[in-house]
C-alpha cells in the first residue's frame, strides 16, 4: 500500500490540491511591474520526465540544461535526493549547481521577480506545496511561462512536459512553499531580479566547490553591476588570493576598505595580500591598524604569525593609511 | 563520562577523516568569504572545531537518510556554515522533508471524502447499508 501511495506524489498532486484547498496566506494576484510583457513562453526549455518521487532531480536538471549544463537527472540526484525523506533539500538545490560550475541564485519572493525572469528568458525552478499547510505535499518543478491575459502558468511538472495552470492555483501551491524559488545561470551572468547580497552568496557556493576562478568571474560580473558594494570586491579579492593573484586581490581589498574604512577582517586578508607579494612591512602596517580596529582577535594574532613566516621581499609597495584612530591619540 | 568518550571520538573520527576536506590550511588565516557573510548578517561566530562537529552531525544524518558516504561527504563541503545550521537538527521538517507521512495522510482523507459522498465504498463505518 505504501509504495503505491508514495508513487503519486507528484502525479497524483493536483488531485489532492483541488480537493483540500483551504484558506491560506495571502498572496500576490497580479504583477506590479507594468514593463511585463503581457505573455512568454520559453519553448526550448528541455524536459526530463520525472521518475518515482525524484521531482528535485528533474527540475534542477531542467534548470541546468537551460542555462547550458549537460546534466541528466540520473547525474542530479547523487547530489541533491534524500532517499530517507524521498525529497530534496531547498539547501541541496541552492548548492548543488556550483558542482558543475553554475551559480543557482535564489529569487526574491515575489511574483514580479518570477514573471521578471521568464520574460528575461530564464525558467524558474520553483517548490509548490500541492497540499495544503498542515499535510504539505513538496513539489520542485519548472515554471516556463505565463499569460497575463488568459491567466495561465505554463509549467514543466513531473511527468507533463507542459502542464497549465490556472493563474489563481499556481499563486496557491507556490505560497504555500514560501514563494520559494531558483534560477541557475552561468558564471558571469547576473539573473535580472537579484540583488547584490543574495547574489554574493550564491556566488560564493562555487569557491566552497573549489571553482575559483569561477567564483572570481562571477564576483568580477558582480562587481560590475554594484560597483559600491564592498563585499562582493572583497569577495573577489578572496578568490584572487586563493589563485595567487596577490595584486589582483590587494586592488579589490583596497576598493573594499575605500567603501567600508576600517573594516578588520578586510584588512586582515588585505595584509596577507601584500605580503604575498613580498610586501612584509606595508604588511605588518595594515595588520596593527586590524589589530587596533579588533584588539585581541585571535584571527589576525594567525595572521601576524602567517606573515613573519613568509618571505620579504623588496617589490615595490604601496602604503596603507590607517583610518582607525591609534592609542594615546596617535592616527 | 559517556558523552564526553562520544564527544572525543567524534572529534578524533572528525580529525583523522573531514580535516582535509573542510579546512582551509594553505589560507588559515584569511577571512573566508562564507565568514564575511556571516560577520555582515551578525551570525555568532562560532569556532571552527564546533563548525566542524556540525558538518560532521548533519553528515551522519544525510547518510542515516540512505546517502551514498562517498557523496554525502561532497554534499556537505558543498553547504555553507549557515545552510548547516539550516538544517542540523530540522531535516525532516524541512520542505521536501517530511511529505510522506503528509501525503498518506492527504489520501486518507480524499478516500474518507469519496466514502462520504458516495464515490467509493471503503470504510464500512461510513454511509454503512440500510437493514
Amino acid at each position: 500500500m505504501g509504495r503505491a501511495v508514495k508513487r503519486r506524489v507528484c502525479l497524483a498532486g493536483a488531485l489532492c490540491a483541488s480537493l483540500l484547498l483551504a484558506a491560506c496566506a495571502p498572496y500576490p494576484v497580479a504583477p506590479t511591474d507594468a514593463a511585463l510583457p503581457r505573455s512568454r513562453e520559453l519553448v526550448d526549455t528541455p524536459f526530463f520526465p520525472q521518475q518515482q518521487y525524484q521531482c528535485g532531480p528533474a527540475a534542477l536538471a531542467t534548470v541546468l540544461n537551460s542555462a547550458g549544463a549537460g546534466v541528466s537527472p540520473e547525474q542530479v540526484q547523487p547530489l541533491v535526493y534524500l532517499p530517507g525523506n524521498q525529497g530534496s533539500l531547498q539547501a541541496e538545490m541552492l548548492a548543488a549547481p556550483a558542482h558543475y560550475g553554475y551559480l543557482a541564485v535564489p529569487l526574491p519572493p515575489t511574483l514580479d521577480a518570477l514573471l521578471q525572469e521568464l520574460s528575461d528568458g530564464r525558467p524558474v525552478l520553483v517548490l509548490q506545496n500541492l497540499g495544503v499547510a498542515v499535510l504539505p505535499l513538496w513539489h520542485y518543478a519548472v515554471v516556463i511561462g505565463y499569460d497575463l491575459d488568459r491567466q495561465l502558468v505554463y509549467l514543466r511538472s513531473g511527468r507533463d512536459r507542459r502542464k497549465v495552470y490556472e493563474w489563481r492555483r499556481f499563486l496557491k501551491t507556490w505560497s504555500r512553499a514560501g514563494n520559494w524559488a531558483l534560477v541557475v545561470v552561468r558564471p558571469g551572468e547576473i539573473p535580472v531580479s537579484a540583488t547584490a547580497s543574495i547574489y554574493l552568496q550564491a556566488a560564493s557556493s562555487l569557491e566552497r566547490r573549489q571553482r575559483t576562478e569561477a567564483a572570481l568571474q562571477a564576483y568580477r560580473a558582480g562587481t560590475r553591476r554594484w560597483p559600491q558594494h564592498a563585499l562582493l570586491r572583497a569577495a573577489g579579492g578572496n578568490a584572487a588570493y586563493r589563485l595567487a593573484r596577490y595584486a589582483e586581490a590587494e586592488a579589490a581589498y583596497r576598493t573594499a576598505l575605500s567603501l567600508q574604512p576600517g573594516k578588520p577582517s578586510i584588512m586582515n586578508n588585505l595584509a596577507l595580500a601584500l605580503a604575498g607579494q613580498g610586501c612584509r612591512q606595508a604588511a605588518l602596517e595594515v595588520l596593527a591598524c586590524a589589530a587596533r580596529a579588533a584588539p585581541a582577535n585571535p584571527v589576525i594574532d594567525d595572521t601576524l604569525i602567517e606573515i613573519k613566516a613568509m618571505p620579504s621581499g623588496t617589490g615595490k609597495c604601496r602604503a596603507f593609511d590607517c583610518p582607525v584612530p591609534g592609542v594615546g591619540g596617535r592616527p | 563520562m559517556k558523552s564526553s568518550l562520544m564527544k572525543r571520538i567524534i572529534v578524533l573520527l572528525v580529525s583523522v577523516s573531514f580535516f582535509s576536506t573542510y579546512a582551509l590550511p594553505a589560507w588559515s588565516g584569511m577571512v573566508t568569504t562564507d565568514q564575511l557573510l556571516q560577520q555582515q548578517s551578525g551570525a555568532l561566530n562560532k569556532s571552527a572545531l564546533l563548525t566542524m562537529l556540525d558538518r560532521e552531525d548533519v553528515r551522519r544524518q544525510l547518510v542515516e537518510r540512505g546517502v551514498d558516504p562517498a557523496y554525502a561527504k561532497q554534499r556537505i563541503a558543498a553547504l555553507s556554515d549557515t545552510q548547516i545550521e539550516e538544517l542540523k537538527g530540522n531535516m525532516d521538517t524541512l520542505p521536501a522533508g517530511s511529505g510522506v507521512v503528509g501525503i498518506m495522510i492527504a489520501v486518507l482523507l480524499v478516500l474518507v471524502i469519496l466514502d462520504i459522498v458516495g464515490v467509493t465504498n471503503i470504510f464500512t463505518f461510513i454511509n454503512p447499508p440500510a437493514k
